[in-house]
């Protein structure tokens, strides 16, 4: 597994890839960075929270070579050949892009330092963003691999990646049109009339919806406040994800021709 | 041939089969289990980290609650669906805090949550005689037949200055518990007191001082002055606060009227930009019956242990032995702008004149544009009068300044927590004669704030250059150039 880690962690640096990442993360935490500071009122939260949305971009952009590239290049076959397991290298793969982040986050650490130099204040609730950010970014980067695991193009895992992510943080929105579409489609049923056991199962499909929703989980972390429910909410989600990155790399060896 | 293909169509089979009864289970044992932690467990999962405690039950709300009776039962309903997103609305500091609430009531309290306007018969399930004006997204909490309505306005505090300044809304001060114990109190507690506020003179505003009555269950009134003014019979206090016109002959006589039937008046003016040019002469009018005078002038410190700026126009001030009690800790009180108190030459010896607050003995009064006295001497900032040998006699406190009272300078310097905001509690309290008091701190919202003296301009531009274009170039051309070296590869 550490070996694969380290092949793929070095091989963000090896291209361009990595640095296109670091790069574009930097201008992104630094103009959300420098837009409060030029306020004179910094929270280091507010700023993770901005960053959050950024996912959308950055993680199709790091996990989609990750197996799609290989089976491109026909290397896929190493993973079945060589003396690591599946996992060894599903999880390899999960670390080295999961440190990519950590190495990005290095910006927003300069920017806590900077910000704790000028006067500002980074409290528990910053400390806590900065654990839902990396725990959102494991979430998300397990999603990213199990998109390059199924499709065989770099640029469709990326949409595929993309379009998962964005659905996920919309899903608040999503949540509430499904809702108000039901009670909509209720009414002209009732011509008009409300029926209240309806609108109830409307009320619990949104709620059941949401209850999906990771962000919502975890948005009380930048108050202080730590949800270990919510920490494994992720971690399991995660878990789920590789596992089926897994399954699905189990399943393609077993029908190599 | 066609067995070893055979073999290997059914391996795969049982393998497909087993690999996606495996995911299904995998997925499922997830969501069970996540459930079950929600349900179960979420409660004590949860761990208030924040230095402030934002939504934790504070110690003295607790023994708030613990002291209602036992079978009080309190319903507070929320007049909305319960969102599930809070971050950066109004409900941040209340959803969590009333949660926690319930927990912590011992089945005293209870919360729901009913949207109004798809569930319109709560309105009449809470207030049958219909005498509450209930309205979609505020709290009404419900005990004994009687409902309160909370709005989630009232949950916080602004900056008031940041507002007038920058014309936006900065919160400061978490309210929620504070609100919700008044609003319990006022509830479970029989016996209220009403006071009103002066109002139609410019005044300013004064919410610090409702949620200061509240604690103490006196419900707060505004009295606009007219020309059919007259002070109700069920007034127990009136306040004169940070007024900007001078009261009208008829409202100055009904204001005399109301202390000689045994009023207690609360009374503080500041010297301002818009008042300074006013020398309140009905204002003294009413206060001369107590035998006391508010000068036009503006009291300036020169002990350099007092004064707080440097021109001695905001400074510490002194609580005189006697009135020592309405300070119950050691922390000082303080104001800006203030106006002299003085004795006024009454002759009436039944009147009973104190000073409550002192300068230093180094102090002058000028105006802004020149010194009016030439020698050092101590004034008063505050004084007290009353009537001897009266059963119920009047009572009046009159401060020269507004900043025991005004929201401006109270929400820039602490709120309700603030020495000066716990004095005029005090002082009310006295006027009053009640005890039945809530004493909940609120909770200040962390303040984000950059040191004003680090963040220059050049600094800011030093920052901006570095982040947003030496760190990201860095790293483009660094790509450019492994590109370069690896293309051929």
């Amino acid at each position: 597994m550490f070996a694969v880690f380290k092949r793929e962690f070095q091989s963000f640096f090896r291209n361009p890839t990595g640095y296109v990442a670091l790069a574009l993360f930097s201008v992104l935490s630094g103009f959300t960075f420098v837009m409060q500071l030029s306020s004179a009122e910094v929270n280091i939260s507010s700023e993770i929270s901005t960053l959050r949305s950024f996912f959308l971009i950055l993680i199709p952009i790091i996990t989609m070579g990750f197996f799609a590239e290989d089976k491109k290049r026909g290397t896929e076959i190493l993973y079945y050949t060589s003396p690591v397991s599946l996992w060894g290298v599903v999880i390899g793969k999960f670390l080295a892009a999961l440190s990519l982040f950590g190495v990005m986050f290095i910006n927003v650490f300069i920017h806590m330092f900077i910000t704790g130099f000028l006067g500002g204040v980074v409290d528990i609730g910053s400390w806590g963003s900065v654990i839902v950010y990396f725990f959102l970014a494991a979430l998300f980067i397990s999603i990213g691999i199990l998109a390059s695991s199924i499709v065989n193009d770099q640029l469709l895992a990326a949409c595929f990646t993309f379009v998962i992510i964005l659905l996920i943080q919309l899903t608040n929105t999503i949540s509430s049109l499904a809702t108000a579409a039901l009670v909509s489609l209720l009414a002209v049923s009732n011509n008009g009339a409300s029926n209240d056991k309806l609108l109830n199962i409307c009320t619990k499909i949104s709620d059941a919806i949401c209850w999906f929703d990771p962000f919502s989980k975890t948005t009380n972390f930048r108050s202080g406040i730590f949800s270990l429910t919510a920490l494994i909410f992720c971690l399991s989600a995660t878990f789920v994800f590789l596992f089926l990155t897994y399954r699905n790399l189990e399943k393609k060896r077993w029908t190599q021709k | 041939m066609s067995k070893n293909s055979k073999k290997t169509d059914s391996r795969f089979k049982s393998l497909k089969t087993f690999s996606t009864v495996s995911c299904i289970i995998v997925i499922a044992i997830a969501i069970i289990f996540n459930v079950l932690l929600d349900q179960v467990l979420a409660p004590y999962l949860t761990f208030d980290l924040s230095a402030t405690k934002q939504n934790s039950i504070t110690p003295e709300f607790k023994e708030f609650v613990d002291g209602l009776p036992s079978d009080t039962k309190v319903r507070i309903v929320g007049l909305f669906e319960r969102p599930d997103d809070i971050s950066g609305s109004a409900m941040q500091y209340v959803i969590p805090m009333l949660d926690n609430l319930v927990k912590e009531s011992d089945g005293k309290i209870s919360v729901e949550y009913v949207d109004i306007e798809k569930n319109p018969a709560i309105v009449t399930e809470l207030d049958p005689e219909g005498l509450v004006n209930f309205e979609a997204n505020t709290f009404v909490l419900n005990c004994n037949s009687k409902n309160f309505v909370v709005t989630p306005a009232m949950c916080f505090m602004i900056d008031e200055y940041y507002l007038a300044q920058y014309n936006q809304i900065k919160v400061i001060e978490n309210m929620a518990q504070v609100t919700f114990a008044n609003a319990i109190a006022n509830l479970t507690n029989p016996n209220h007191a009403k006071a009103y506020f002066l109002s139609g003179l410019n005044e300013d505003s004064h919410e610090y001082v409702d949620v200061i009555l509240s604690s103490l269950c006196v419900d707060s009134v505004n009295l606009p002055v007219s020309d059919s003014f007259t002070v109700p019979d069920d007034c127990e206090i009136l306040f004169i606060l940070g007024i900007n016109q001078d009261l009208s002959e008829k409202v100055a006589f009904e204001i005399k009227e109301y202390l000689q039937r045994g009023g207690k008046l609360f009374v503080a003016v500041s010297y301002t930009q818009d008042n300074a040019y006013i020398d309140f002469k009905n204002l003294n009018d009413v206060l001369h019956d107590m035998n006391i005078n508010i000068d036009p002038y503006v009291i300036c410190e020169n002990d350099t242990s007092y004064m707080l700026d440097g021109m001695g126009l905001e400074s510490y001030l002194d609580v005189t032995s006697e009135y020592s009690s309405l300070l119950t800790d050691n922390s000082r009180v303080r104001a800006s702008y203030m106006r002299p108190v003085r004795e006024y030459d009454n002759p009436k010896t039944y009147i009973n004149v104190a000073p409550v607050l002192q300068t230093s003995p180094n102090c002058v009064v000028g105006t802004e544009r020149e010194q009016i006295t030439a020698n050092f001497t101590q004034l008063n900032a505050g004084m007290y009068a009353t009537y001897t040998g009266m059963e119920n006699p009047p009572e009046v406190y009159v401060f020269g300044t507004n900043d025991f009272t005004n929201d401006a300078w109270l929400s820039q310097n602490g709120g309700v927590t603030d020495p000066n905001a716990r004095f005029t509690k005090e002082v009310i309290k006295s006027l009053l004669n009640v005890d039945n008091t809530v004493n909940i701190s609120s909770q200040p919202i962390a303040n984000y704030s950059l040191n004003s003296g680090k963040v220059t301009a050049n600094s800011i531009v030093v920052i901006t250059f570095f982040l947003i274009v030496i760190i990201p170039l860095a790293f483009i051309v660094i790509a450019a150039f492994v590109y370069n070296k690896r293309k051929n590869l």
